[in-house]
């Protein structure tokens, strides 16, 4: 009977989902990966006359939807220096003397988690309730606005007097165009009135999640109601706008890059997209972070060695495959891991001509064994011949895929010609001893299951998955061993013993 | 399901598949070490003699290359003999000759051979072709077997063999395998022999099948395979249980064959025997096993007779 697997099989288990949810809680690797990720590459170039350095540029904003990466300066002569501006906002600037040009570059991942986080600012919302930067009337046009409104929709309304111009109550349109032409935006001008209405708010510049070159950001404004920032973008007249769909570059009204004393430069902004897997994602973060976990994950691996893990960690999968099909429901296979050999050999050669250059040479080995039968050879020897022959074939294969530029084949020297010449020799074998119909249910069972298994391996979101968390492996482990405990009968043990069922 | 209905009933009745075998009786009760000793024909045979287990007389063993040369001398005298490879599996490798000459040797099928190809037979089993893990082998050449009467109306060529599964040192269930054409003269069932099931109690023939086939007579011969009372079913019993004494191993097969004039010999041991034997006699192994475990005393190690007795009661 043996000890009870259990305990083993919930050690294995607690082991397996523990690590990966540490590894997960502690690094911030989201428990269910995506395999690629939109990658915005953002490139900044500004360049200015005599007289205007310093000049200075917005940076993109760090936050839970955007990840900022990879930021380059290309300066030339001009000193960089970063500090942040009374917007909260992080400006670049470029001192020095004289006309110049210079750029910025970096990568934006917008984010994975799709959910709002919290703004960390919060509590800091008081900075964004002052009118005082604006003039006299306009603060007096804002707050008859703001009067005529109730507190509650005090948000909606500024924003649709600004969008919408006929949802204006009479008599105060003249208040609304005063507004909107003393300022650059309709933007700014809903953050007017929303400041007048008592409510936190500002600009915000943002960019469009679209390819292409910018010389103007996108202007939306943006309120704080009911404990959070909501977005509003005038010009889509969406109120409240998802922040998902843009890069939000900075806030407040100062342009997006300025000279000294606030002098316009020549400023464009390219845009590009470009997707990136998560592999070099994960293993960017990874490089960045120095927890105990993040130095033992796989990405602190060299790349070449990564590529082999990422396969390997799934072959327990397969062999998990393969023992549910042999003794679960009872296939019989050439040996009992060769299909998994078989799978990743057909990693070099895709499945269906790994499949088709696998039958073809097997055959034509089976006939070359059957040939050389009547030769009587010794062991050894008759699998060394079986050997040569099998790497003929490749070559002549290869020659063949070459004229007919299939690449595929051509790759067909990497597939593993050692487990070729087995296969052929147990074909040939079991043929002989149970014949040739066995052989090919054999041979059936074996394509079935190397097909399963390469499948398995080749999933990107499982490798990415155990890659990542390779404490899963455990949690295969606890199937093996419960598997290893199964005593039922095999699916086609059924049907061999059927009789056995009949009423005798 | 249908499927699953099936599976009920085989449960039911105490079917056996290739998992509760491996996992439930093998595991437990064959311990690795005892392995070499069944896998290995010579070692089996010496462990018999010793334990006064008739086998069939051993004429020669051929170990080295260089005692091929002396093939003719060592079997000067030998009308008929039977080659085989000694960790042969599944009967391959055997070769049965029933007369030689100076020149030429005969097979059962009336073929004939020269020496120069018998000297490659034993060379291809020296290298290990025939054996279970291509490893180097021996050849041994054993008496043949003279086909007992009783058999000869349901025997094509070959001679047929008796199967015993033997748990715990008793005998749980037995079944004689009848070489056919179709098998080529062999005694494997998933060859093509036919399997008859055994009732231990009496040692007469009951059901028999031809693959996954019920039959009721020998398809080459014509004979009736049920009602057959097989010779010297006792000792054929005891020989079986001593396969226990003789290896430790809890669960094992045990193959003997019943020769004209020296009656019943042990011919080898089996530590994973097949589970055709279910569908000879009809009956699920399982049930059996069970009826025993339920029967065993723990601390009790009863003679080879009270187990033989045991088996006969048990089974009837």
């Amino acid at each position: 009977m043996g000890r009870p697997v259990l305990p083993l099989v919930a050690i294995l288990l607690a082991l397996g989902v523990g690590g990966a949810a540490l590894r997960s809680w502690s690094i911030g690797y989201p428990l269910f990966p995506r395999i690629t990720e939109r990658l915005w590459e953002a490139r900044l170039t500004v360049s200015w006359d005599e007289g205007q350095a310093p000049v200075s540029v917005l940076l993109p904003r760090r936050s839970a939807r955007q990840e900022v990466h990879d930021e380059r300066f290309l300066s030339g002569p001009f000193e960089t220096s970063i500090w942040g501006d009374p917007e909260a906002n992080r400006r670049a600037h470029w001192l020095g003397r004289g006309a110049g040009t210079a750029s910025y570059q970096v990568e934006i991942l917008m984010g994975r988690s799709g959910r709002d986080s919290p703004d960390p600012e919060a509590p800091d919302v008081d900075r964004w309730r002052s009118t005082t930067d604006y003039p006299l009337p306009v603060v007096a046009a804002a707050t008859r606005l703001a009067a005529s409104m109730q507190a509650a929709e005090a948000a909606r309304r500024c924003f649709e007097y600004f969008t919408t111009p006929t949802l204006v109550p009479g008599g105060l349109e003249g208040d609304t165009a005063l507004i909107r032409a003393a300022v650059p935006s309709s933007a700014e001008a809903i953050v007017v009135c929303w400041r007048s209405a008592g409510l936190p708010a500002r600009v915000v510049q943002a960019l469009p999640l679209r390819a292409g070159l910018y010389r103007s950001p996108e202007w939306l404004a943006e309120v704080f109601e009911r404990s959070r920032w909501r977005l509003a973008d005038p010009e889509g007249g969406r109120f409240p706008a998802p922040a998902r769909e843009r890069i939000l570059w900075g806030r407040g009204a100062r342009s997006l890059a300025q000279g000294l004393d606030g002098a316009a430069v020549n400023w464009e902004l390219e845009l590009r997209e470009r997707r990136q897997t998560l592999w070099a994602q994960f293993f960017r973060q990874t490089a960045d972070r120095a927890s105990l976990l993040a130095r033992w994950s796989l990405y602190a691996l060299p790349p070449e060695t990564q590529e082999v893990f990422r396969v390997l960690l799934l072959v327990p999968i397969g062999a998990l495959a393969v023992a549910l099909l042999r003794n679960v429901v009872g296939f019989a296979t050439f040996g009992t891991f060769m299909p998994v050999l078989i799978a990743i050999a057909f990693r070099e050669t895709q499945l269906l001509y790994g499949l088709a250059l696998f039958a073809v040479v097997v055959a034509a080995g089976y006939g070359v064994r059957l040939g050389i039968d009547r030769y009587k050879l010794l062991l050894v020897p008759r699998l060394s011949a079986i050997l040569t022959f099998v790497i003929a074939c490749l070559a002549a294969l290869a020659l063949v895929g070459h004229r007919l530029a299939l690449r595929n084949i051509i790759s067909v020297a990497l597939l593993p010609m050692v487990i070729l010449t087995m296969t052929i020799e147990r074909f040939y074998v079991v043929s002989e001893e149970s014949g040739v119909r066995a052989a090919l249910r054999m041979a059936a069972g074996t394509a079935a299951v190397a097909t399963l298994t390469y499948g398995i391996i080749s999933w990107e979101y499982l490798q990415l998955l155990f890659f990542t968390y390779p404490e899963l492996v455990l949690v295969i482990a606890a199937a093996q061993v419960a598997l290893g405990r199964y005593v039922g009968f095999r699916l086609t043990e059924i049907r061999r013993f059927r009789r056995l069922a009949q009423p005798s | 399901m249908i499927l699953a209905a099936v599976r009920r009933v085989l449960r039911d009745r105490g079917v056996m598949g290739l998992n509760a075998r491996n996992g439930l009786y093998i595991a437990p009760h064959n311990a690795r070490r005892h392995y070499p000793v069944v896998d290995n024909k010579l070692l089996t045979k010496r462990l018999a003699v010793r334990a006064n287990i008739p086998t069939p007389p051993l004429y020669a063993v051929i170990e080295a290359h260089h005692q091929l040369r002396k093939l003719r001398e060592l079997l000067a005298g030998r009308q008929a003999f039977v080659v085989k490879p000694a960790r042969g599996a599944a009967g391959n490798g055997i070769l049965l000759i029933t007369a030689c000459d100076r020149e030429r040797l005969t097979r059962p099928s009336g073929e004939t051979l020269t020496w120069e190809a018998l000297t490659h037979h034993v060379a291809s089993i020296l290298s290990g072709i025939h054996s279970l893990e291509g490893l180097e082998d021996q050849a041994m050449i054993e008496a043949l077997i003279q086909v007992d009467p009783v058999f000869e109306a349901v025997t094509y060529r070959g001679v047929p063999d008796i199967r015993i599964i033997v748990y715990r040192g008793v005998p749980v269930m037995g079944m004689v395998r009848l070489p056919t054409r179709r098998s080529d003269g062999r005694a494997n069932l998933h060859q093509g022999a036919i399997g008859a099931g055994i009732a231990l109690a009496t040692g007469i023939t009951g059901t028999a099948v031809q693959g996954r086939m019920v039959v009721s007579h020998h398809p080459d011969t014509g004979q009736p395979v049920s009602g057959i009372r097989v010779p010297h079913w006792p000792r054929i019993l005891e020989i079986a249980a001593l396969g226990y004494d003789m290896t430790g191993l809890g669960y094992l097969g045990a193959d003997a064959v019943i020769d004209r004039t020296r009656g019943p010999v042990l011919l080898e041991l089996n530590a994973r025997p097949g589970l055709a034997i279910q569908l000879a006699n009809q009956d699920g192994l399982r049930g059996r096993l069970r009826r025993l475990d339920a029967a065993w005393k723990p601390g009790l190690s009863p003679s080879v007779h009270e187990r033989v007795a045991l088996a006969r009661t048990l089974s009837s």
